[in-house]
């Protein structure tokens, strides 16, 4: 036990200072000494999140730099080919961002991964050519193989479909997208099959679900909606 | 009991606002005279969670609002960390909204706002560190002082708001601006804690002078230190404002573990002339006039009547968030210069307080409001515990100093050794 002189107070405590003046303590005749009270405190770490903020760093030099090169040496046989570049960036935050580094279940990581993978094969498609592959063929089948990987998943891991309810049927609907899309506007998606495939496995799965787990589905309704 | 349960009145705030520089959580710390088993210290968790279901749950995000699902897993204690009141990592916790630690002689619980209030915690803590005790070997007899039985679950996990709830009373809301201290935060989201203990009989002997209860005397005494630094607050002319949370289920009986506390405040323009006396009449008068069924009723009301809008239901909880936000910005962290949270009497059995030394109750600390106030009275003492997210501890040195001049003893402790 310590004395603070200046403010008139014991202090137990292994500090040289008082805690409150920060004038030196005077050791206290016949003290016995007691457990610790507190755990050490550490060094401030310099650097948070090293490995996010390299990337974001990177990501954003990346596109800098392509974006006055570009700029700088413009044609029109070439165009704002830096789009690319910077599209490509931003794929690789929302990687890092929204699935690596996320704190969340693997059915929200997947789902977020469709989705920015979806928005910027669009866009490749749209600035590239007018084929229009990216919905009539890349983007129903990555809906179909996330959808299908989200079934395995709650197969192997039934907890997970709880967890993940929202995610899982935002995903299974966003599978109906590109034929939605297809019926509404024909000439943003060329081929049909694709989109035919996407629905198609959604559908299954979504029947799977609502056959195998429809008390739980009911359940997962009643508490999201507050019902 | 249900698999899942509607955040209460209370509770709906805390997840929306709640982020590493908010995190809303305090703790209460039982201090033994016998180094922790951790072992031991798992099992008692692993047995007292069974007995508090409102205690064993998870939050999850609906469409329209937060809810508490039952919690499959069991919980796991750690050792304590350095930094106190740390977001908890859910993955870590495995979902449940406390956490248990040691370290050396001390069982530490921290818990999120949203499972319960300083009341539900205290209960638990008691029911953990009895079960603790006599798994240890200690057999203590709980003389009705410790939640053991799992009879009245019902009541127990019963949303009180609800219960009082009545349509025809009219609500009332009004917030003031209030002054904020400022001061050189912490790198890293530390929180420096110091503790005062009080022996308690010298303690009453100054209350009684003063004729009113601890708590107002806390209160007028927080606000005539405040007045002493007038460099660590902003140099405006709003009144310091103390938040005193009240415990409802003193005036609206309830035995439920979740949260049932309001805030009640005391507001006083700061005036260098004015003595501590008076400082204390006007945080008694406040006080007691606003710590009454008549002044918390149409409040708790108004609350509850704004969860219950049908727009406000209707709109999908990812928008309600911006609104709850701003809200609470507005209502709460603005006009709020300090908050005490008087905790009370911790009453043990008498064969358990032979091994429990202390027992700390600690507020949370955030920008707006960096220095907080937490108070328990356990045996013969009292524990004053301020935790701060300022470097500066001007305010605390001036409190304990006036405690001081006024003829009480303090013993000092504290979470931090020198740079």
């Amino acid at each position: 036990m310590k004395r603070c002189t200046h403010c008139n107070i014991d202090v137990n405590t292994e500090r040289l200072t008082c805690p409150l003046c920060f004038n030196s303590l005077v050791e206290k005749e016949n003290s016995v000494e007691d457990f610790k009270l507190y755990p050490h405190r550490p060094k401030p770490k310099t650097v948070k999140n090293l490995f996010y903020k390299v990337i974001i760093f990177v990501c954003l030099l990346a596109s800098l730099v392509t974006l006055v090169i570009n700029a700088l040496t413009f044609k029109e046989e070439t165009g704002w080919w830096c789009l690319y570049v910077i599209l490509s960036c931003c794929y690789v935050y929302f990687l890092v961002r929204g699935t690596i580094l996320a704190h969340t279940n693997a059915i929200r990581r997947i789902w977020r991964q469709l989705i920015t993978v979806s928005i910027v094969l669009f866009c490749f498609d749209y600035l590239s050519s007018e084929e229009r592959w990216s919905l009539g063929i890349v983007i129903p089948m990555v809906c179909a193989a996330t959808n299908i990987a989200i079934g395995i998943t709650i197969i192997c891991n039934h907890k997970q479909f709880r967890a993940g309810f929202g995610s899982v049927f935002v995903s299974l609907i966003f599978g109906f997208v590109p034929l939605i899309v297809y019926l509404i506007k024909t000439d943003l998606v060329v081929y049909l099959w694709g989109p035919v495939v996407s629905a198609s496995v959604s559908f299954a799965i979504l029947l799977g679900i609502i056959i195998f787990a429809g008390s739980a589905v009911k359940e997962e309704l009643n508490k999201r909606l507050h019902l | 009991m249900k698999t899942w349960v509607k955040l209460d009145n209370a509770a709906k705030i805390f997840p929306v606002v709640s982020n590493k520089h908010r995190t809303n959580l305090f703790s209460i710390a039982f201090s033994l005279t016998e180094l922790v088993d951790p072992v031991c210290l798992q099992e008692a968790l692993q047995i007292t969670i069974m007995r508090f279901p409102s205690f064993k749950m998870r939050l999850r995000s609906g469409i329209f609002w937060f809810y508490l699902e039952e919690n499959k897993q069991l919980p796991v204690v750690e050792k304590e960390n350095a930094h106190i009141l740390e977001p908890i990592d859910k993955y870590q916790s495995r979902g449940y909204l406390f956490r248990v630690s040691y370290f050396e002689n001390k069982i530490t619980m921290e818990v999120f706002h949203t499972l319960t209030d300083g009341y539900g915690a205290t209960e638990f803590m008691k029911a953990l560190v009895h079960c603790y005790l006599n798994l240890q070997g200690k057999n203590i007899d709980s003389e009705g002082k410790i939640l053991v039985d799992d009879e009245n679950i019902h009541e127990k996990t019963q949303d009180s708001f609800q219960r009082i709830y009545d349509e025809r009373v009219k609500p009332d809301r009004s917030e003031e601006r209030a002054l904020h201290f400022k001061g050189t935060q912490y790198q890293d989201n530390w929180l420096s804690v110091v503790t005062g203990i009080i022996p308690r009989s010298q303690f009453k002997e100054l209350i009684t002078k003063y004729n009113c209860t601890y708590t107002q005397f806390m209160v007028g005494l927080l606000s005539y230190c405040a007045n002493k630094v007038p460099y660590l607050l902003e140099r405006k002319k709003f009144p310091f404002q103390v938040f005193v949370a009240v415990d409802l289920r003193r005036i609206f009986p309830s035995k439920s573990l979740r949260n049932f506390s309001m805030i009640v405040k005391s507001s006083v323009k700061l005036n260098p002339n004015m003595p501590l006396e008076d400082y204390v009449k006007i945080a008694k008068e406040q006080l007691t006039e606003r710590i009454s069924e008549n002044y918390l009723l149409p409040r708790v009301i108004g609350n509850i009547k704004f969860e219950k809008m049908w727009i406000l239901r209707i709109v999908p909880l990812v928008i309600k968030k911006f609104a709850l936000k701003i809200g609470y910005a507005r209502a709460a962290s603005k006009s709020n210069s300090l908050c005490i949270s008087n905790l009370g009497e911790i009453d043990l059995p008498n064969e358990m307080k032979k091994h429990v030394k202390k027992v700390i109750f600690s507020n949370g600390a955030m920008k707006e409001t960096p220095i907080n106030l937490g108070v328990t009275y356990y045996n013969d003492s009292v524990y004053m515990t301020f935790t701060s997210s300022i470097e500066e501890r001007d305010f605390q040195k001036v409190f304990f100093r006036e405690l001081v001049s006024l003829g009480l003893n303090i013993t000092l402790e504290n979470n931090d050794l020198e740079a």
